[in-house]
């Protein structure tokens, strides 16, 4: 991670920008770590980050796990193995919240954090049955038999 | 669930029971005038021994049955001790670190359990039967984020995945994803294809050499220097270790990568290793 855009501002090294949670929670980030948010960098550059920046579709309790994300990703000095060990332990939480976590770094386009929820998600995945899946994610929509055994003709290779 | 207060019996009535409780969702006791409900979840309690088996189902609609089976002896100690401290008494030692961190993982894991297992199955069923919104789950996602999860699966889980639903088995079908699992499984090609059928191909090609014998000898062939390389270095197996993938387990075990050289990656760590595992045979 570089801090390049930094050197371009002026010399005001905390600069803060606050977040609004779809329950009306405000949340303070330092810029540089809410830089890691395409979304908000886009905001910041076009000088809309002055005033709180409302976010409808994150609550508070998710957008402060998001804040910490950052603050912890743009924390300086941290050796790749114990932030890995802080992400694994981030991401060890109820399906909920792990899809909300995708959902929020989808919107705020945190790549880092899309990568590592949407991974977490993708290990759930692996090695599993169609049935254990189904039962996984509470997908209900079911082929009907004929289209069941259909698939299943048509992905035989993969079953054996 | 969605109650303002659960009250449950203080004392269970004998150590083999079974007790039944009713709960619904706001937004439906809202809709409704009388006292019944349009829909709502039952639990069922059963009593085994030491392990409290909770099932849940709709009341009325059809659905799936949820079961979850809790150890008492695993988690009724731990949420004993965290209830007699209550939220106000967490113990905080010379760190400011909570001291009572693995109990607390513990009431997580059992909160965890309970959560993924039961409550959000049955909210998914009741929410879907009624026509509410549904709570953040994997069919919620856009087809976007659905496809960037399906991009970190091997081929194989992937076909599995189409295999889920009339849905999925759509996104799955996406010739794009199928041309990315082909050159992480079989290396790069040129061409235009229908890229799961071509993956099929290979992969059931791959099978009937291996199956026939026949792989082992196309892989000596292909693969000499291979073997050769291996034989002279202390440590082959730590090379797949590191670049991982189904496709660099070891010779014999994992798919045979037919268009691309394993071999190059060997050369990695030929210097900072410490010989741990040579299965036999290499000094000998």
């Amino acid at each position: 991670m570089s801090s390049s855009s930094s050197s371009s501002l002026p010399p005001c090294p905390k600069k803060m920008i606050t977040l609004k949670s779809s329950d009306g929670e405000t949340f303070q980030i330092e810029e540089t770590a809410a830089l890691q948010s395409k979304t908000l960098e886009n905001m910041i550059d076009e000088n809309c980050a002055s005033t709180p920046i409302p976010l409808r579709s994150i609550n508070g309790k998710i957008l402060a796990k998001v804040v910490e994300f950052c603050n912890k990703h743009a924390e300086v000095g941290v050796d790749a193995e114990s932030l890995h060990a802080w992400d694994a332990e981030f991401v060890n939480v109820e399906y909920t919240t792990l899809f909300d976590y995708i959902l929020a770094a989808n919107f705020l386009e945190i790549p880092t954090l899309l990568d590592l929820a949407s991974g977490v998600v993708g290990d759930m995945i692996k090695g599993k049955t169609p049935d254990e899946i189904r039962k996984m994610f509470n997908i209900n929509d079911a082929f009907s038999p004929e289209e069941e055994e259909e698939v299943r003709r048509a992905n035989q290779w993969a079953f054996e | 669930m969605a109650a303002d207060r659960f009250h449950l019996p203080d004392q269970w009535p004998s150590t083999a029971f079974s007790v039944s409780l009713q709960y619904s969702l706001p937004e439906l006791v809202a809709r409704t005038p009388g006292p019944n409900v349009s829909e709502s979840v039952v639990l069922k309690f059963q009593s085994l021994g030491h392990f409290i088996i909770v099932y849940g189902s709709l009341a009325k609609g059809r659905s799936a049955l949820r079961r979850v089976c809790l150890n008492e002896r695993r988690f009724a100690p731990i949420i004993d001790v965290m209830w007699a401290k209550g939220e106000d008494n967490v113990e905080v030692n010379e760190n400011g670190e909570s001291s009572s961190s693995s109990s607390e993982k513990e009431v997580f894991e059992f909160w965890k359990i309970v959560k993924d297992g039961l409550a959000l199955p049955l909210l998914i069923d009741l929410t879907e039967r009624v026509g509410l919104p549904l709570p953040s789950c994997f069919t919620c996602l856009p087809t976007e984020l659905k496809l960037k999860i399906f991009e970190s699966l091997p081929g194989i889980d992937l076909a599995r995945v189409g295999c889920v639903s009339s849905e999925l088995r759509y996104l799955t079908s996406n010739n794009d994803l199928w041309k990315q699992k082909y050159v992480e499984e079989f290396g790069v090609t040129q061409g235009m294809f229908n890229w799961k059928k071509k993956f099929t191909d290979s992969w059931e090609e791959t099978k009937k050499r291996k199956r026939d014998g026949s792989w082992w000898q196309t892989t000596y062939r292909v693969d000499r220097p291979f073997y050769f390389r291996i034989r002279r270095d202390p440590n082959p197996f730590i090379v797949p270790g590191v670049i991982g993938g189904d496709y660099d387990r070891l010779p014999g075990l994992g798919v045979p990568p037919p268009f691309h050289q394993p071999f190059r990656r060997v050369q990695f760590r030929r210097n900072n290793i410490i010989p741990n595992c040579n299965l036999g045979g290499l000094n000998g």
